[in-house]
């Protein structure tokens, strides 16, 4: 049996089925000749981009991956090549397909969150906001703004650390070490503080349905902003000195190009929609994120997404500030915090989650019988960033493929599951 | 903050490096005596949620500054003495990294990280545990991992580095 939902915000590529039983799309098309195809797309899915094949004079196929000092993460490139130009880009992420999303199945809420952490270790907590919002949905569940504003604290957090790192990643690429060494060392007090103040480097643990999952000290949080505005001056400075390089500059500028065109037709979000001048973001929706100014940049190129991505962590810096001083008015005003964990109920419906993390929107859709998960499905950015480095990379030469890989932000963990 | 004509001068002057020990007597063998001086470990992923290979680069940070120590990162297993497996071998990665055990130069060691909670979880475990693959000089486990001063501790026992 076939059952459609109505997924706002997404395109028929974009969420699909699981257990080839159910499809989610926003779309009206349909049909027995639309269905295979979505279901033919979900069998991919977990096999990566496949299928395209480039033939000629002296082409071949150059795999990239899983074991290479280059490619950090277990999963293969395959580039097709006559040596020097990349014609054609297949990727391959099955060697990281764990089946995360079945094992949720049967599990309480509180133990399907962590299972939604494990999916994408660096997206820890956007994987575990958007799980707890879909819960929250099926179970009617409401938030209280105490919760929901720690909540945009960490996810911020998160995007600041990953949003680093890649820049930091871009530097190495281009030999930049003295840069590289400052950027990798925010990074490492970024996951320090992650640390300290939420009791997991990378996040984890921390969230929980209808309240935070370890007690959380509101009170430091001032202490928070302000170990957080250094680090910010510290990445300000040397960002400055970046763009004044020459060398660096010109690694990024016009490398791994996507227009907003093709980036829509994938379906990709995120900074790499932004850097293609689509002001796009799930965070616009959000009441609480008033007065996002929404970065944005026009050239579509491995250049704009670092710009985009540097203003998004001074965007964010400022947004945990502020958020820090509206809970220390809430707490003034004698609103409970949001360490009390309630008892979630054993209800039973179908939820859909969504978060704006780091890389692009992410989403989940749960369904709930008697407080136990019985189906899962998620939409992850990944799966979207790396048909997006298939298509840029085409053109381009292979010292310009660790620019456009880390510039996008896609991850084999993510879009494997 | 004034910025210097030369700015990568003022970057060299910084001090980012911690004082802090990171040796510990964890009982862990070294292979060899010809590990003292220099230790070049290659990691692989063998399906871990990503955390271990962000906290590898983490290590890479001047805080830990790993080269006063000879520690350094080869980019092939072929130039590696010690192979560091990052999380719970999944099924598909399983010949992948025997075939990388089998590249190495000897002698040389293997050490098992695998982070906290990350042994299974309720319902079904995930991936095959490392102790069933046979695998010979497996020097260390790390099963409840948390931060990477318990990496570098690991490796300065590799290298007979303890105070």
């Amino acid at each position: 049996m076939i059952r459609a939902v109505g997924i706002a915000g997404c395109d028929q590529d974009k969420l699909l089925l699981h257990d080839g039983k159910k499809v989610w799309s926003t779309s009206e098309a349909s049909g027995e000749e639309w269905i295979a195809k979505q279901l033919k797309s979900v069998a991919d899915r977990d096999k990566g981009i496949t299928g395209q094949e480039v033939f000629g004079d002296g082409v071949f196929d150059f795999r990239y991956g899983p074991v290479t000092g280059g490619v950090m993460e277990a999963g293969a490139y395959h580039l097709y090549t006559y040596g020097e130009r990349i014609l054609c880009v297949n990727i391959d992420w099955s060697y990281k397909h764990r089946g995360l999303e079945s094992s949720a199945i049967g599990l309480g809420v509180e133990d399907a969150l962590n299972v939604a952490e494990s999916v994408c270790g660096n997206f820890a907590f956007s994987h575990s906001l958007a799980m707890s919002r879909a819960i929250e949905s099926a179970l009617a569940i409401e938030v209280p703004s105490q919760l929901r504003k720690v909540r945009i604290i960490a996810l911020e957090l998160e995007r600041i650390y990953n949003h680093i790192y890649a820049i930091s990643q871009l530097a190495s690429a281009a030999a930049q070490k003295v840069m590289t060494s400052h950027l990798q060392a925010i990074y490492e007090d970024l996951l320090r503080l992650n640390n300290d103040f939420f009791g997991s480097r990378f996040l984890r643990g921390f969230n929980g349905i209808s309240g935070t999952a370890k007690p959380f000290n509101d009170e430091a949080l001032i202490h928070l902003s302000r170990r957080l505005g250094s680090l910010s001056d510290r990445f300000d400075y040397l960002y400055e000195r970046a763009l004044e390089s020459e060398n660096f500059m010109d690694r990024l500028h016009d490398t791994a190009k996507l227009d907003s065109e093709k980036a829509e037709k994938i379906g990709v979000t995120g900074p790499t929609l932004r850097a293609t001048g689509v002001r796009e973001d799930f965070r616009l929706q959000d009441q609480d994120y008033e007065g996002l100014r929404c970065a944005t940049s026009q050239m579509g190129d491995s250049l704009a997404r670092m710009e985009v991505r540097a203003e998004e962590v001074f965007e964010s810096v400022e947004i945990i500030s502020d958020m820090s001083g509206e809970l220390k008015e809430l707490r003034d005003s004698g609103s409970a915090p949001a360490t009390d964990n309630k008892s979630v109920p054993d209800g039973s419906g179908s939820g859909i989650g969504y978060c704006e993390s780091p890389s692009g929107l992410l989403a989940y859709y749960v369904e709930l019988q008697n407080g136990k998960i019985s189906s899962v499905y998620a939409a992850t950015p990944s799966i979207f960033g790396f048909k997006a480095i298939g298509e840029s990379l085409v053109g381009n030469i292979f010292t310009d493929f660790p620019f456009a890989v880390e510039s996008f932000g896609a991850y084999f963990a993510d879009a494997a599951r | 903050m004034k910025s210097p004509k030369w700015w990568p001068i003022w970057g060299l002057t910084r001090r980012l490096t911690e004082r802090t020990g990171y040796s510990k007597d964890l009982d862990v063998p070294s292979a060899s005596r010809i590990f003292r001086k220099s230790l070049h470990v290659y990691p692989i992923d063998v399906g871990n949620a990503n955390d271990l290979n962000f906290d590898i680069r983490a290590l890479q940070a001047p805080q830990y500054n790993i080269h006063r120590f000879g520690i350094f990162f080869a980019d092939v297993p072929r130039h590696a003495d010690v192979l560091l497996v990052l999380g719970r071998p999944i099924e598909k990665m399983v010949p992948v990294l025997l075939e990388t055990a089998n590249q190495m130069p000897g002698p040389y060691s293997i050490v098992s990280i695998e982070s906290e909670g990350e042994n299974g979880f309720i319902g079904r475990e995930v991936g095959v545990d490392i102790a069933s693959l046979g695998l010979t000089n497996v020097a260390a486990r790390i099963t409840n991992y948390r931060e990477p001063k318990d990496i570098i501790a690991v490796l300065l026992n590799l290298m007979g580095k303890v105070n």
